[in-house]
């Protein structure tokens, strides 16, 4: 399994700069989660990778090799994509044999390659089927071994579980975790979704407008953002994000109340709050009050939007099933446990305790 | 074995009756919308073919009533050199410039789908020659042809070659005709380049992924992908190349000079209706032409099952 | 009063377009105009023509109904040529909805005899144009059994055209009755004229005939026939035929290296007109021809581009054969007929009347179709007057209007196209070497008569 290293990598679309300077390393036997909102160009790098996009600036290794001008099947890498991309005209069979033939490997060979990975896969009933009298899933799982069989230095994921429906989704997802491990091989893998990013990746690169904005674990991207983007972009329902300024007693609101915290000479901050930090309060003892816009029941946990007074949007997390009216005033709370603080340039200062 | 019981008379899955009855209402509004085109496909299409059958078998001098000749026409064809010559030029003609129309078509489709940019620019360039009439067409190539002052040999003969002499010399005038025959490929190309368009982007790069040789990707991937527009432009290009006329009759006249080399059987046929008035000749070769072109065709449908993909477009 | 015109130039050898023309009018369509048939109006179709055609006759047209008192009359000009009118006409004809009148480029004797025309004889009979004012050689080309199909009101004559001023610079006599009398003087003069550079043909005499059209002129000539119509029969491969073909074949060979490809591809060697396909110009008028046959049609073009390079040019009659004893003349003419079916064929006849003996000076002063009825007083064309002077132009009219006398038959057969292709094959194998001259004319022989007997059979 290879290590992937990407070096300034710039690409364009005409005028239209898509890549603005990615530099990344990726560790042999990583799995690495490329997250980001729709265009930030996650999948453009990934298919820069890939080779199914030209590289205008920088350089590509992957494994020790340079591979930048090299063509899509010279990389070492294999593809699942998301909408499967299998031949449609073969077997699922064919289509895993397909790529060691053409790499002149023996029948014998292939035959026992394809069936190997079909036993890893559980799609040992499906080599004889085509793709059209496949389920999703099914086909889902298919292309994936297609990637597999070739045992190839980098896995690319691109979205490949968003054509599935929920339950199927996690099924997958569990399948992918467990293939890393059994296969120790390196994979990156690109999602929209959350979830996806925190449960499968070793790291999270997090992407926005062609340019990476932080890298990290899962669990430093969702506790230490490393700017007002990743903050508000990383957790769901989002990070609550309010304007405040460092006063003599700490943390100070704008709208009055003061938090304690790192003290300062007024300087204007933006503390971010998880919604589960946020409590309902006696009147008395809350920072915050508002009317509830909208109450979401997800049974074990009760999402609260409120409207504050100043105008703000507040989103409270509360454990449990909490009987709220809509419109009724709502008080609230900050827990300042794991809450961050961003400077005027949305940076994030040096990091609360963690919780 | 000796039936002991009466079979239920209703062996059909019964449905309920308010069903039946919508089914039978959808039933007639279908039968309804279909109706202008069961009629129109009546009147121009079968009964022209039966009247064609009926003609083939009388004597019709086109003015005054056919008579009854039973298959008199059938063996006079047999009979007729013209027929056998034309044939065979049909034959050779068909063999050599439907696969060559294709392969050029396949090649030029696989050129445009790479000119994204200028795509809509070419795909009118080369759909143009198709609204040109074949006859203006066929003058410009004999014109470019002419020996000694046609552009073609004098490049030719700058190249250092010994150009043929396109129309007069009998080896090569069918070959002209053939190469005529190629000219307007527009149909063809687009059709081609529809079905590349409708490979899907992911499958393609998937197969770039397996394997870097670009004939790999042509072989094992693209062309099973367009087998459908192969099979269509297969079956289109036979039915059309039996009936070259225009470009024959523009070159050889009526008679297929030089040589009767490119007497061809749709000439054969129309001299017999329009000039001989010889019409249920005409119709006697129509009919011949209609069931061979069938048969062919349905050969081709029939071996079609075992190599056109029809998923091509289902992901 | 209208006309309705899809002009087509008729600047090119007639044949040439006919021959090209067949895939030309499928997109074709009629105008409305074309059928607007009603009674006391009259209706004709003309295959095709010039715009100055058109016009012509269009005027004569409505000049007649005018002076007739019949209803407005209209002209429709070229409906697709050759074939193409055929069709339309006999759609029409059909149809019950035919033009009173209509003219023809192709022999009216293959439809009339199967009924598509009207039989002229009765309305001939006592009136001004009876059978006895019309050559009998001519007419039969509108005539089969007996009966009268149609007229050929005008008609392209063929003779020999020559250039007086090649003749001269070689010492050679140019006057018409100098012209040589028998094909192998005029073999032996040719090659005085003829000249080789390698493959290519400089300068030619005259050349084998190798227009299967007037293939039957050169077989009278010999003192031959290519269709017995009084017995039915062909006559293709006849002892004179076959003398004369071979006698062409030696001629090729000795004279033109055996090969008409060569002299294709030296020029336009065929006729007096631009090559419609190779564009190339004709050797006559570029004066590397010293004579050839032609249709008296050229009258009206030859002073047109290509301008001849030379002014003095002659009309000769045409030479006989070995086997033959007089001249004869040959024709295509311009056909008129009344299809079955007409609204007006009184005053269609009346008109082919006034046409042929006073309409036809108007026409051939404009455009040099030679008017055949006898009772013809013929003016030389306008054209050849101004550009010859009015003793060459009226000594030319006059020697056409002997020669449309002495016209021999052709066009009398009701299987005419079916023959003419098969003269053109015969006489393709033939001077390809293909076949031997009797083989071939054999061959053509056998087929053309066994239609003929298939379309008789009734």
């Amino acid at each position: 399994m290879g290590a992937v290293q990407l070096s300034g990598l710039r690409k364009f679309y005409g005028a239209l700069e898509v890549i603005k300077g990615v530099d990344l390393a990726v560790n042999a036997g990583e799995l690495v989660v490329f997250v980001g909102p729709s265009g930030c160009g996650k999948s453009t790098l990934l298919r820069m990778i890939a080779g199914l996009e030209d590289v205008d600036y920088g350089r590509i290794d992957i494994a020790g090799k340079d591979v930048t001008e090299a063509p899509p099947a010279q990389r070492g890498v294999a593809m699942v994509f998301q909408n499967y991309a299998l031949y449609p005209h073969m077997t699922a069979y064919d289509n895993l044999a397909y790529g060691l033939r053409r790499a002149g490997l023996a029948r014998d060979a292939v035959d026992q390659r394809v069936k190997e990975t079909a036993a890893l896969l559980q799609i040992t009933e499906l080599l004889p089927r085509k793709p059209k009298a496949m389920s999703g899933g099914q086909r889902q799982r298919v292309a994936i071994g297609r990637a597999i069989v070739r045992k190839p230095e980098v896995f690319l994921f691109d979205e490949p579980l968003s054509n599935l429906d929920a339950a199927l989704r996690v099924e997958m997802r569990s399948q992918i975790a467990r293939l890393h491990q059994e296969l120790a091989a390196t994979m990156i893998f690109v999602t929209h979704d959350q979830v996806e990013a925190m449960t499968l990746a070793d790291r999270i690169v997090v992407l926005n407008a062609g340019r990476v904005e932080q890298i990290g674990t899962p669990r430093e991207v969702y506790h230490r953002p490393a700017n007002l983007f990743v903050a508000g972009f990383i957790g769901s329902p989002a990070m609550n994000l309010l304007p405040a300024s460092l006063g003599a007693g700490g943390v100070t609101l704008a709208s009055g109340p003061v938090l304690g915290g790192p003290t300062g000479t007024g300087a204007a901050v933006t503390l971010g709050v998880r919604p589960d930090r946020l409590s309902l309060a006696p009147p008395e003892a809350a920072h915050l009050s508002g009317a509830a816009k909208l109450i979401e029941h997800l049974g074990d946990e009760t999402i609260l939007h409120l409207h504050l007074d100043d105008g703000a949007a507040l989103t409270l997390k509360l454990a449990g099933d909490v009987a709220v009216t809509l419109g009724a005033r709502v008080h609230a709370r900050i827990d300042m446990t794991g809450a961050c603080l961003f400077g005027a340039d949305g940076r994030a200062l040096r990091p609360l305790p963690a919780p | 074995m000796p039936i002991t019981a009466p079979i239920a008379p209703q062996a059909a899955p019964l449905l309920p009756r308010r069903n039946r009855k919508a089914q039978r209402a959808e039933a007639r509004a279908g039968l309804f919308f279909a109706l202008p085109w069961i009629i129109g496909m009546t009147i121009f299409v079968a009964l022209p073919l039966i009247v064609t059958f009926y003609i083939a078998q009388t004597k019709f001098q086109i003015v005054g009533a056919p008579k009854w000749v039973g298959l008199q026409n059938y063996e006079a064809l047999l009979r007729d050199p013209a027929f056998w010559k034309s044939a065979q030029n049909t034959l050779i003609f068909a063999a050599i410039s439907v696969p060559l129309k294709l392969i050029i078509a396949l090649g030029l489709a696989l050129l445009l789908n790479r000119a994204t940019a200028l795509l809509g620019f070419y795909r009118t360039v080369f759909y143009l020659p198709f609204l040109m009439p074949a006859v203006a067409g066929s003058v410009v190539f004999m014109l470019l042809l002419t020996p000694n002052a046609g552009p073609v040999n004098i490049a030719l003969e700058a190249m250092g070659l010994n150009p043929p002499d396109w129309l007069l010399d009998p080896k090569a005038a069918l070959w002209t005709l053939i190469l005529l025959s190629l000219w307007p490929l527009g149909v063809e190309t687009l059709v081609f380049l529809g079905g590349l368009q409708n490979i899907p982007k992911d499958v393609s790069e998937a197969a770039d992924l397996d394997s870097p040789k670009r004939w790999h990707k042509l072989v094992w991937i693209t062309l099973p992908l367009i087998t459908p527009m192969v099979l269509f432009n297969l079956v289109i290009g036979i039915i059309y190349s039996f009936q070259v006329f225009t470009q024959a009759i523009v070159i050889g006249g009526t008679t297929g000079t030089p040589a009767e080399s490119t007497l061809m059987y749709m000439v054969v046929l129309y001299r017999a209706a329009f000039r001989y008035f010889n019409m249920g000749l005409a119709a006697a070769m129509a009919t011949v032409l209609f069931v061979v072109v069938l048969i062919l065709t349905l050969l081709i449908f029939k071996t079609a099952r075992s190599w056109v993909h029809y998923e091509g477009g289902e992901t | 009063m209208s006309n309705t015109s899809f002009a087509v130039p008729r600047h090119i050898s007639r044949r040439g377009f006919l021959a090209s023309s067949a895939a030309f009018g499928t997109a074709m369509a009629l105008p409305p105009a074309a059928f607007a048939q009603q009674e006391g109006q009259l209706l004709l179709w003309l295959p095709g023509g010039s715009e100055l055609f058109c016009k012509i006759h269009t005027g004569l047209l409505e000049g007649f109904s005018a002076g007739a008192s019949l209803g407005p009359a209209t002209t429709v000009c070229g409906l697709g040529q050759d074939t193409e009118f055929t069709q339309s006409l006999i759609g029409a004809i059909t149809a019950g909805n035919p033009p009173d009148i209509s003219m023809l480029w192709d022999s009216p004797v293959s439809l009339g005899a199967q009924g598509a025309f009207m039989p002229l004889d009765d309305m001939m009979k006592g009136s001004k144009i009876p059978l006895d004012t019309w050559p009998a050689g001519l007419l039969s080309s509108c005539q089969f059994k007996g009966v009268t199909y149609g007229l050929p009101i005008t008609a392209g004559v063929y003779s020999m055209w020559y250039n007086q001023e090649m003749f001269e610079a070689r010492g050679m006599a140019s006057d018409r009755a100098s012209f040589p009398k028998t094909w192998a003087e005029m073999r032996k003069m040719s090659k005085e004229f003829t000249v080789w550079e390698g493959d290519k043909l400089i300068s030619a005499g005259f050349m084998p005939n190798r227009v299967p059209e007037t293939m039957a002129i050169w077989s009278a000539l010999n003192g031959g026939m290519m269709f017995d119509e009084a017995n039915l029969k062909y006559q293709i491969d006849s002892e004179q035929n076959i003398e004369m073909m071979t006698f062409f074949l030696e001629w090729l060979d000795e004279e033109y290296k055996g090969d008409f490809n060569l002299v294709d591809r030296s020029g336009n060697f065929l006729d007096g007109y631009p090559n419609s396909t190779t564009g190339m110009g004709p050797a006559f008028r570029e004066g590397r021809q010293a004579g050839m046959q032609s249709g008296s049609w050229l009258l009206g073009d030859i002073f047109a581009d290509p301008v001849p390079s030379f002014e003095r040019w002659n009309l000769a009659a045409n030479p006989i054969g070995p086997s033959g004893s007089t001249s004869v003349s040959g024709t295509w003419p311009n056909w008129f007929v009344i299809p079955v079916g007409s609204k007006n064929p009184q005053a269609a006849f009346d008109y082919l009347s006034y046409l042929a003996i006073e309409g036809s000076v108007e026409w051939y002063q404009q455009i040099p179709d030679v008017p055949t009825n006898s009772q013809v007083q013929r003016k030389a064309p306008a054209g050849l007057v101004e550009k010859r002077g009015q003793e060459v132009a009226d000594d030319i009219t006059a020697f056409l209007g002997e020669q449309a006398a002495v016209v021999t038959p052709m066009w009398n057969s009701p299987v005419q196209s079916f023959y003419t292709d098969q003269i053109a094959r015969a006489v393709e194998k033939i001077y390809t070497k293909a076949s031997p001259v009797k083989d071939a004319l054999s061959e053509a022989q056998a087929a053309t008569q066994a239609e003929l007997e298939r379309v008789l059979a009734g």
